[in-house]
């Protein structure tokens, strides 16, 4: 394997925990940016974040977070931060006092400690709780103390498991503009979560993954687009539906054309994405049809999700 | 394709030194110890001992003090407090008995949290090792114990070679030796044993109970053994008799005289059963931390598998 010092690599990965099965044959390459996992409960997620993190060993393969193993955790610890998706505290500490400590343990002298700790604290804006004891936080305020942990050492590599679990909207909108704001600062920020409109709000790339096993990755729209045995939809909004409905119809590439309810819009599907926007333009400018909107109605993260792994969470790619 | 403005740098600031790390841990323990006034009242208690034995080894090197206490009394010239062997390990098997105590207050509360609130991912995912984190609570214990079995005696063994001279305190080096190893020998054990117990019993009040039971239900069958079978190698479960045997090797005093004295402790109307070997009574010591430390690294571990 050679040493990749601006991407994560997982090369030919599998954990097996006795019998069971965590993860298999994973081949992955993770860039900067915003990278979300997606997968039903169960299908490896946690077990890949743990990989990534050096928490626990592969059985088969090898990873490199940006050049570095885990097997050097002085260089690794430094560049990654994990917020994990169980609460994981020790009894009677503050968030203060969580921070500083897990600052020292990374090799900060006391007085970096107690800055780093509260730019971490102002960044997830829990200031005026920083004293008050992690077992009396709301489920809220302990993920974003979690956050705060997670960043306050300042590393390269983010990874977080479920960050947005328990959040209300406010703090869920903050995080994810955080998310992004690191992001654009070249951080590798790692997300696994359920919530798939807000994965597809601010995603680069995608992970998704059933059973142990990556079913697709990368650029949601490209992971759309190789999804032929489902045809891709587009939603026309437009001053006359029918006749774009009609020559849609001559088509061969179109499978499906359904004028919508109030008449002001056809759902066009195609097996060729590009045939379908070639059709549409040539219909509006021979027609010279007053168009309202174009919008794709299955290039989301939802749609290929439940193309990919269904709702009994079974890869059928 | 996102563009990246690349306008975050990682620290790469100077950082303290790797070898004391597993310190920080001990050092919150401490403070969360003594938060305790069970503990904090407990540990004062501890030291009274080895003070009085303080004061008597002080007072009979200075019966001009007594003399003007109890004013009419006569003292005689003799040493009133023989600062030998035998004081010492008279000493070290009271202050080890209250460590026991100390360990079951302190031990269970040392591992056992972290493994309810499942925070030892928190520990792992940060340039802190198993063998840190196991280094850091087992030192919590060592300095606590230590600092009430070890370090009183050898206060006691300075003391006594600041009042009686260079010359004893060269001729009595050995003892300096033993106390020393002694109680490392005796803190250790206990630490690991009482770690183990903490790692593998969440539940506190068991995990203390566990402490007592791994030290007295073997001596129990031990006991059993020696008198059904007219042996003595049953006492190599008898947590008291092994360590006993291991302070008599370190402290020079007679195998079997030293055994038959915690034998009669132990069990004052039994029979006295056959010594054993001071090997042995090492090679038990040294097996039940190997066996801790066994169960520590079975449980120790950076996450959990949820079957």
């Amino acid at each position: 394997m050679t040493a990749e010092p601006n991407r994560i690599v997982f090369t030919d990965v599998s954990k097996f925990y006795g019998e069971v099965l965590g993860v298999n044959k994973i081949n992955l390459k993770i860039g900067p940016g915003i990278t979300s996992l997606v997968g039903p409960n169960g299908s490896g997620k946690t077990t890949l974040m743990n990989l990534m993190t050096g928490l626990i060993r592969p059985t088969r393969g090898e990873i490199e977070v940006l050049g570095t193993r885990t097997d050097a955790p002085e260089t690794f610890y430094s560049m990654v931060g994990y917020c994990t998706q169980f609460d994981t505290f020790p009894k009677g500490v503050t968030g203060f006092g969580l921070i500083y400590s897990v600052l020292r343990l990374h090799g900060r002298t006391r007085r970096e400690a107690e800055e780093q700790a509260w730019q971490a604290i102002e960044q997830v804006h829990m200031t005026d709780a920083a004293h008050r004891r992690v077992a009396a936080y709301s489920k809220g305020m302990r993920q974003r103390i979690k956050l705060a942990l997670a960043v306050a050492h300042h590393p390269t590599v983010l990874v977080l498991d479920e960050p947005l679990n328990g959040l209300d909207p406010m703090a869920r909108a903050e995080s994810i503009a955080l998310f992004e704001k690191l992001a654009e600062e070249g951080l590798f920020v790692i997300i696994s979560s359920h919530i798939l409109h807000e994965v597809d709000l601010m995603s680069d790339c995608v992970v998704m993954m059933s059973n142990g096993y990556v079913v697709a990755e990368g650029d949601i729209q490209e992971v759309r687009e190789e999804m032929s045995e489902h045809p891709i939809g587009i939603r026309v909004r437009c001053d006359r539906p029918a006749l774009l409905a009609s020559r849609a119809f001559s088509e061969n590439h179109v499978v499906e054309v359904r004028i919508e309810d109030d008449g002001a819009g056809v759902l066009l599907r195609s097996r060729s994405v590009d045939q379908l926007y070639a059709l549409v333009n040539r219909v509006v400018l021979e027609e010279a049809l007053k168009i309202e909107g174009v919008t794709p109605v299955d290039e989301d993260v939802h749609s290929v999700y439940s193309y990919l792994i269904g709702s009994n969470g079974a890869g059928r790619l | 394709m996102a563009v990246h403005r690349r306008g975050y740098h990682q620290y790469d600031g100077p950082r303290t030194p790797e070898r004391w790390r597993f310190w920080i841990l001990a050092r919150y323990a401490f403070r969360r110890v003594f938060r305790l006034r069970l503990v904090a009242i407990f540990y004062v208690i501890c030291f009274i001992p080895a003070l009085i034995a303080s004061s008597a080894v002080y007072l009979s090197h200075n019966v001009d003090v007594l003399a003007s206490l109890f004013q009419g009394e006569r003292f005689s010239d003799a040493e009133l407090v023989p600062v030998t062997a035998e004081f010492f390990l008279f000493l070290m098997t009271f202050q080890a008995s209250l460590s026991v105590f100390l360990t079951a207050l302190v031990g269970p509360g040392l591992v056992s949290p972290d493994l309810t609130n499942n925070a030892l991912p928190l520990y792992f995912s940060r340039p802190f090792s198993r063998v840190e984190y196991v280094l850091g609570k087992f030192s919590v214990l060592f300095v606590l114990l230590w600092l009430v079995t070890g370090a009183p005696m050898l206060f006691i063994y300075l003391l006594k070679s600041s009042l009686a001279g260079w010359s004893w305190f060269v001729d009595n080096l050995h003892l300096a030796f033993a106390i020393v190893l002694g109680s490392a020998v005796w803190v250790s054990l206990l630490s690991l044993v009482a770690l183990a117990s903490s790692a593998w019993l969440r539940w506190r009040p068991a995990a203390a109970g566990m402490l007592f039971a791994l030290l007295f239900f073997p001596t129990g069958f031990g006991q059993a053994a020696n008198e059904i079978m007219r042996t003595g190698w049953g006492s190599l479960l008898n947590a008291i008799v092994v360590i006993g045997t291991v302070w008599n090797s370190l402290f020079y005093i007679d195998d079997a005289d030293g055994y038959a004295r915690a034998a009669r402790a132990l069990n004052p109307m039994g029979r006295v059963a056959d010594p054993i070997p001071a090997w042995t009574a090492w090679l038990v010591v040294g097996t039940v931390c190997a066996v801790s430390l066994l169960m520590i690294n079975r449980k120790i571990r950076a996450h959990e598998v949820v079957r």
